[in-house]
């Protein structure tokens, strides 16, 4: 069940991770998807739902990847991102994605796997969007396979390993006593 | 005795009434309100329950309440006992940590509903208090307890709770404006108010839903003397009006006559003492200094025979010329000695005692200080602003090596500027400044780092490390702590919390901290940012030693302060920064002696008791229109313009401050407003002053406002345009589902035709002139530009399409049509979004979302308090970066740069979500109105017309025939 506290974090969570999202719009385009390949582009895909793997994390109830990923592409398009609408619509998929990995959980279990396979299958999400969206089968077939491949992992790493990094490293400095994370931790030492 | 001059009444009459009445209250007196900790063998003040004459109502009443956390073995609060009558206010005091929030929140149902917690005992509470909302809470953190972006929607949310009819708020919500003296425009926004107006509007909010017990958490914690000031005089008034209260404030000295019992709290959260103010503070007085609720140096309010040490200086300086500023000083070093030996100088209290007493020589010291020392700090006529608006300018400050400068002044005059200036982390728009013989610019960071050191006043910026041993050596020690920082930790209080986060400790622990681990290496110049501001008086003691103990051994130390008596006592400078440039600076004693100096620049306010309190009253209320004015005159330009909007915000393609003008316009005019503060500029001497700190209120305003304005009245359509009559989530939708169809477009006539539909809508419906819609698209050119070399260099190409080798790549020409098209498509979502947010403000798109969508309200209130917090984060984020960068580790961990930062922004994101939870829920967002859309009122007339439906099908309609047609 989800409290007050749980929504307002994963609220401000993810209009901070909206904010990341935007930077990374303008920084990572000219730096990798143009002067490389899109398969190389790929690589940096997983940050854009990073909100979708720290929250759940965090309050770990059922619809937090998918809240906060919305929210967090909503606040992206409203900051004035170069994807506009396009973005509200990333955060439906990716974050559909995500949420679909922790239901292999029940939403119960915030492990390594899954965390890495949340943030995989976020990417599966995104790849969809780019495939028809940003016109993804007009490329040839082995940067559209490398594109999916590299996304999912770039999904495991940048929105499954690294928010589980640094929600561990919140733990520690207290802040997360009273959300489910840390009365899992508590659980676990008894 | 309550009733001496030590009053702060506005009204003559009203002062008399409230004499009566209080006179009245006294002789009645049965104790009413007795409280006691059961525990305690001393307890004598047992509750008295009336036994004759008038009885008053008890509206709360608690029995050996003990109050436990979860995860903390030790109780927060222990059998404490507290009654409230109906029209008492009680006064809780402590040391911090001892538990008094813990009771006040018990007392309001938040815990165990909103903050889980075990409670045993019992407690009652009036019927009258149990339905949502009865019960208003007032926290401290100003900016945590807001959760929409306006005035009105502000006041208006608790009023949704109570499920208030929505023709009944708008009296209301003036009625509790009015009453808690803030006069703002409705449609303010409120993020860029003064700490002092925030306090007040979270009064106002809380006094709107008329509850029958007000409980305020430490109001004035995180607010300058002037905002404190308004916030006591607040109370005072409420008091008057015989509103029952529970106040729990650590700088209590002007409360105590309008508190009618005090209840005391030990540290391990007992109640130690309850009962009658003035009975209570006459004996408890050297318990309060032992437990370090009050510092020693401080003088017991109202005794007999003692004189307040202030009173003592105005009264001398008050005789002005002919008084020997030297006289004072001894005079004032005289009545401390007196007042420690009447009390017996523990031995803590020894060194202080000696700092007092050569307070005589406090000038004469530094006046030869002055004359031999060279400066260790030069500032030549230097100005400081921010865009156009000037900080401070005209600045000549030259601070001799050696001495302990204290900076003192108003809010936002721009001490920590001046600190920042010195620091090198902001560069003087003009003017010269010299650090060490050498120009502050010509300084390497690393240098600077190792001879200057700095000290912020959110200790957490500061903290690189996760746990205390590495923080306070500066590396990772592992788990083999050094000596020289265990001993450190010991004087500073810190033994035991080796192994924890820096996060983790109480603030007070991060104080020390933060000043330990600035302490730690040797520097030339230490600066520190209101070193002991919000720290108990045990950690304030313990910081002041170790800075007189590093300004003995010679160093120059400069710190800004609001703690007049900190000036008094330790500094051997003082400067004061107050309307844009420096009014004041040499020795303490010669500032004390400059009362009309000091009254001016509002440094008595902690201490001042003059009735002088009408005129002070009109300047603040001129302070507050004038700084509401001049907020709204930067957003207020003629609404369609276009706007001054900065470079980044074009670039990011939002919409800039322009929006505010056609609030500005709607509601109050900004003109009357500024007319109205002139008026009153003419008519109070001390509004002349409280215009000026408004001019200081508002280059944070300014600057300020623009990060709001992205966000919340984003709108930039013409007022009158129809695209504001479209319903903001139906408009979301429209929006979302023809670009989802625009992704049909496959030729680049396709593309063009979609790109120019929202180009014609912004022209047709939102009003917008041919140079706004090109400003706000060609941001977006560059970054397509890239997406269409993409596509030319990696499309797949049919075999014999000729193509042309580059590097790797393989341009080719179908691959660089595929890429306009691409480019059309995402230029058209960008021309569907500006549409949208041309015509949508962000609170109507949530409130809309709940009212019409039947979204559930806590997750649509929810995202709006989180996106009140933007521009926060903005501030947070600057403060941060110059904190790193004086650590002197910026550059050796560039690469780590973001995982850095990312923690304690973020652990001050949670934490500060906790808090608007907390207050969201003590304004009665619980049960039915948080959960269901139907279960509350809403006070923006949001609906769905028949146009919009209209609209949304044509529109789409026109889409896919404009797809299939071209």
């Amino acid at each position: 069940m989800w409290k007050l506290r749980d929504i307002i974090v994963a609220a401000i969570l993810s209009v901070v991770c909206g904010a990341i999202y935007m930077g990374w719009d303008w920084i990572t385009t000219p730096l990798f998807s143009s002067a490389m390949s899109p398969v190389a582009g790929a690589l940096v895909n997983g940050l854009w739902w990073i909100a979708a793997g720290l929250i759940p994390y965090i309050v770990r109830r059922p619809g937090a990847a998918f809240f906060s990923e919305l929210v967090s592409a909503t606040v992206e398009f409203l900051f004035g991102s170069p994807y506009s609408l396009g973005a509200v619509i990333s955060g439906l998929v990716q974050g559909g994605g995500s949420e679909l990995g922790f239901s292999f959980w029940k939403w119960r279990t915030y492990s390594w796997t899954s965390m890495a396979v949340a943030g995989a299958l976020g990417g599966v999400g995104n790849t969809v969007q780019w495939y028809f969206e940003y016109q993804g089968y007009q490329y040839s077939l082995w940067v559209i396979v490398g594109y999916t491949v590299v996304t999912m992992i770039s999904g495991a790493v940048l929105a499954g390993v690294l928010p589980k990094l640094i929600g561990d490293a919140l733990l520690r400095t207290g802040a997360l006593r009273n959300f489910e994370i840390g009365k899992q931790a508590r659980a676990q030492l008894k | 005795m309550s009733g001496d001059g030590d009053r702060t009444g506005t009204v003559p009459a009203e002062e008399l009434l409230s004499f009566a009445e209080r006179a009245r209250a006294d002789a009645e007196r049965i104790s009413v309100m007795g409280t006691h900790g059961i525990s305690m063998a001393d307890a004598v003040d047992a509750p008295e329950f009336a036994t004759g004459g008038k009885r008053k109502r008890t509206l709360l009443s608690l029995r050996d309440v003990s109050i436990g956390y979860e995860d903390v073995s030790r109780l927060a609060v222990s059998n404490a006992c507290l009654d409230v009558a109906e029209g008492e206010s009680v006064l809780l005091l402590g040391p911090s940590g001892c538990g008094k929030s813990t009771l006040a929140m018990l007392c309001a149902n938040l815990i165990p509903r909103a903050v889980e917690a075990v409670v045993s005992g019992e407690v009652w509470r009036d019927p009258e208090l149990a339905s949502p909302g009865r019960i208003g809470y007032v926290f401290q953190d100003a900016d945590a307890q807001f959760c929409m972006l306006q005035v009105d929607d502000e006041i208006a949310f608790g009023l949704e709770n109570l499920q208030c009819d929505r023709s009944a708020m708008p009296p209301r919500i003036s009625r509790g404006l009015k009453e808690a003296g803030l006069s703002v425009g409705l449609t303010q926004a409120h993020a860029v108010f003064s700490g002092g107006m925030k306090q007040k509007l979270a009064i106002a909010s809380a006094l709107a839903m008329d509850p029958s017990l007000l409980i305020l958490d430490e109001p004035t914690a995180n607010l300058d003397p002037l905002a404190s000031r308004q916030v006591f005089d607040q109370i005072a008034r409420l008091h008057r009006a015989r509103k029952t209260m529970i106040v729990i404030e650590h700088k209590f000295d002007r409360l105590l006559p309008h508190m009618d019992s005090v209840v005391l709290f030990s540290a391990t959260g007992q109640v130690y003492r309850s009962g009658p103010t003035d009975t209570v503070m006459e004996q408890e007085w050297d318990w309060l200094v032992q437990e370090g609720v009050v510092p020693p140096w401080k003088t017991p309010p109202r005794r007999h025979g003692s004189h307040n040490v202030q009173q003592v200086i105005r009264q001398g300086a008050r005789q002005g010329a002919q008084q020997d500023v030297h006289q004072i000083a001894q005079q004032v070093a005289q009545q401390v000695a007196q007042q420690s030996a009447r009390r017996g100088a523990s031995a803590a209290d020894a060194p202080m005692l000696a700092s007092a007493t050569s307070g005589r020589t406090a000038a004469e010291e530094s006046d030869e200080r002055l004359a031999v020392k060279r400066s260790a700090i030069e500032i030549m006529d230097g100005c400081l602003g921010y865009g156009d608006v000037a900080v401070w300018s005209g600045l000549q400050l030259a601070l001799p090596e050696g001495s302990l400068t204290a900076i003192v002044g108003p809010n936002g005059a721009g001490k920590s500027s001046l600190l920042q200036v010195i620091a090198g982390l902001t560069p003087l728009a003009s003017g010269r400044a010299r650090l060490l013989d050498r120009p502050i610019q010509r300084w390497k960071r690393r240098e600077l780092a190792e001879r200057v050191s700095y000290c912020f006043q959110n200790p957490e910026f500061q903290f690189i490390y996760e746990r205390v041993s590495d923080e306070l050596a500066n590396r990772v020690v592992g788990a083999d702590t050094p000596a020289e920082v265990t001993s450190l930790l010991a004087e500073f209080g810190l033994a035991g919390c080796e192994l924890d986060s820096p996060f983790a400790l109480s603030q007070g622990q991060k104080r020390r901290l933060s000043v330990a681990s600035m302490l730690r290496e040797e520097h030339d110049v230490y600066l520190l940012d209101e070193p002991t501001f919000g720290q108990d008086a045990h950690t304030q003691q313990v910081i002041m030693d170790r800075l007189t103990a590093v300004h003995n051994a010679g160093k120059t130390l400069v710190m800004t302060t609001h703690d007049m008596d900190l000036v008094r006592r330790f500094a051997t400078h003082v400067a004061v920064i107050a309307q844009g440039g420096l009014q004041f600076f040499g020795t303490p004693a010669e500032l004390l002696a400059h009362t009309d100096l000091m009254r001016r620049h509002h440094l008595l306010d902690d201490v001042d008791t003059d009735p002088q309190s009408a005129d002070r009253l009109a300047g603040e209320n001129a302070v507050n229109r004038i700084a509401v004015a001049a907020e709204t005159g930067f957003g207020a330009q003629p609404a369609g313009s276009t706007s001054a909007a900065p470079p980044g915000a074009q670039a990011a393609g939002s919409p800039s401050a322009a929006p505010r003008g056609a609030h500005a316009a709607g509601s109050t005019s900004a003109a009357p407003l500024h007319a109205q503060a002139v008026g009153s500029t003419s008519a109070a001497p001390g509004a002349q002053v409280a215009a000026a700190s408004a001019r200081t209120v508002s280059h944070r305003a300014l600057r300020e406002s623009m990060d709001v304005a992205t966000l919340s009245t984003s709108r930039m359509a013409h007022v009158d345009a129809p695209a504001r009559r479209l319903n903001p989530p139906m408009l979301l939708v429209t929006t979302l589902a023809v670009t989802v169809a625009a992704i049909f477009a496959h030729t680049i006539l396709q593309g063009a035709t979609m790109l120019a539909l929202p180009i014609l809508l912004m022209f047709v419906l939102a009003w917008l002139n041919p140079w706004q819609v090109v400003k706000r698209l060609s941001p977006f050119l560059v970054f397509y530009i890239l997406y269409i070399w993409s596509f030319t260099a990696y499309a797949a190409v049919g075999p014999h399409t000729p193509t042309f080798p580059f590097l790797w790549m393989r341009l080719s020409f179908p691959g660089f049509l595929k890429g306009v098209v691409l480019a059309l498509r995402m230029l058209a979502a960008v021309g569907f979004g500006v549409l949208f947010f041309s015509a949508a403000d962000i609170t109507d798109l949530i409130v809309g979302l709940c009212k019409n969508f039947r979204v559930a309200p806590k997750f649509a209130y929810g995202v709006l308090s989180g996106v009140r917090v933007v521009p926060l984060f903005r501030s947070e984020w600057t403060k941060l970066k110059q904190a790193r960068q004086l650590r002197g580790k910026d550059a050796r961990l560039s690469f780590l740069r973001p995982v850095t930062y990312a923690l304690p922004l973020l652990s001050q994101a949670i934490r500060m979500s906790e808090r608007v939870a907390i207050a969201m829920e003590a304004r009665g967002f619980h049960g039915g109105p948080a959960e269901k859309a139907g279960e509350r009122t809403f006070y923006r007339d949001i609906v769905i017309h028949w146009w919009d439906y209209l609209f949304g099908a044509v529109l789409l309609t026109v889409t896919i025939g404009l797809l299939i047609l071209v």
